[in-house]
């Protein structure tokens, strides 16, 4: 674990690299179904300036399963950013209260201005369209799980469907995985392509990819299905949100004569992409990947407060 | 070719001679470089083997600060810098790329956080992009607008 000594925030996806990725998943299987005093003392502060759930909430139970407290606020009207407060400002008092802290925030590059001004770890929980670096380590978790073939660099072949513009997770999700040995399909609405940004990234590292925009026949030879919601609140224009919303469908006959171990992950919630139909079978691992959240963030709560 | 050069080009007794920037780049740094009392004289669509069609300015009697070097080096790393006195070529420079360039250029996302709070951006150069180090989206260079601090009459 020598690889995590230098970590001292969680901003980025980027800022890791494959053998601090390995080992964030291999702490992570130790904090599977843990409990104990580790973090008694210590409070996280969840700066929410963004709706969230399952993020953080699942930083909540990761912090009082570890015997730690939490304090915070999870709606942008009752902080001082209200009252204009720069975000710079409010993070220099709201880390002076606390001994770790989690911001989810509208704006890109939120979370790593934060950083240069708080005086203790920052964990980004979401910045704008930009990153989610937890969701990524608990998405990997969820894949490594059942296809620890990949750590080892066995060949992975992983669909992205839906919001590929505009979906922070899956942007997150495709630069981690290219430090193992995944090949790509996207599968998306023209005007949801994935950002030229990240194919030149993807051409440059000489990643195999291919790009589609329907789904059928498009998982035969696929391992891991991500998909994800079309976020009516990235849209700048309303008409072209009501043009795609509903392209994509999944049923458990969209899901027939996919390969042996095949999952189907979303970083919910999920609107309508994924029929409940589709909840019984045994592909459908996305509500055990939002379970996984919390050992996830528990190994990384510690990790950052030199509690492992 | 620099026969041609010559004759369109002004020579300057003393100063500095900016070379080989790519010509649709060059009224932009003689901007960003020039204060509104210093004389120049600058020649674009000229011939060039390295840039294909490329500018020249020569900036009579100034010297570039490390700030001036910064930008230039963002905005035309392929650039050669000639110090002149006496009408003479008395040191050539290649420029030397920064890593990073604070608060020279403005972050085209609307949503990236710099432009909203009162922060110098940051870009990380290379790959022929610049990255930005809050939103990290990449923009080649002609997409991006100089930081207002770097304009001719600030």
């Amino acid at each position: 674990m020598d690889s995590l000594k230098s970590i001292q925030h969680i901003i980025s996806i980027k800022d890791f690299n494959r053998q601090q990725i390995v080992d964030i998943l291999e702490l992570a299987i130790r904090f599977e179904n843990l409990r104990d005093d580790r973090l008694k003392g210590c409070v996280l502060g969840t700066l929410f300036f963004e709706p969230s759930t399952r993020t953080r909430l699942s930083f909540e139970a990761a912090m009082l399963q570890l015997g730690g407290k939490v304090l915070g606020f999870a709606d942008a009207s009752v902080s001082s950013a209200k009252k204009g407060e720069s975000l710079a400002d409010g993070i220099r008092v709201s880390s002076s209260y606390v001994d770790i802290l989690v911001l989810r925030h509208p704006l890109d590059g939120a979370a790593r201005l934060a950083s240069e001004h708080s005086s203790v770890p920052v964990i980004n929980g979401g910045d704008g369209a930009n990153q989610h670096p937890t969701q990524t380590f608990l998405d990997l978790y969820t894949i490594t799980k059942s296809h620890p073939e990949l750590l080892k660099g066995e060949p992975l072949k992983v669909a992205m469907l839906g919001d590929l513009r505009y979906g922070r997770t899956v942007h997150s999700l495709i630069r981690a995985l290219t430090h193992f040995n995944v090949s790509f399909r996207l599968i998306s609405p023209e005007s949801l392509k994935l950002p030229d940004t990240y194919i030149d990234f993807l051409d440059r590292e000489n990643i195999e990819y291919d790009a589609c925009q329907k789904i059928d026949d498009a998982l035969e030879d696929v391992d891991v299905l991500y998909a994800t919601r079309i976020q009516e609140e990235r849209f700048p224009d309303p008409v072209e949100y009501n043009r795609v919303k509903k392209a994509y469908h999944l049923t458990p006959d969209t899901l027939k004569g996919v390969r042996e171990g095949f999952q189907l992950l979303h970083p919910l919630p999920r609107i309508q992409e994924i029929s409940p139909k589709v909840d019984a079978l045994p592909q459908a691992a996305y509500f055990g990947q939002a379970s996984n959240g919390v050992p996830v963030r528990k190994a990384l709560l510690s990790l950052l407060l030199g509690k492992i | 070719m620099k026969e041609k050069e010559q004759l369109v080009v002004e020579a300057i007794k003393n100063g500095t001679v900016i070379d080989h920037i790519p010509t649709d780049r060059t009224l932009q740094i003689v901007d960003l470089l020039t204060d509104p009392d210093d004389c120049y004289f600058l020649g674009v669509n000229l011939g060039s083997t390295s840039v294909g069609k490329k500018g020249i300015v020569k900036l009579q009697d100034k010297v570039l600060t490390k700030s001036n070097l910064e930008i230039l080096s963002a905005l035309a790393p392929q650039a050669t810098m000639n110090i002149i006195k006496d009408f003479k070529i008395v040191d050539k420079m290649k420029l030397q790329i920064p890593d990073e360039v604070i608060k020279v250029f403005v972050c085209p996302n609307t949503r990236c956080i710099t432009n909203h709070e009162v922060i110098d951006s940051r870009f990380r150069l290379g790959n022929g992009e610049h990255t930005c180090a809050y939103c990290e989206r990449s923009f080649s260079v002609d997409r991006l607008r100089t930081h207002p601090s770097h304009g001719p009459h600030s």
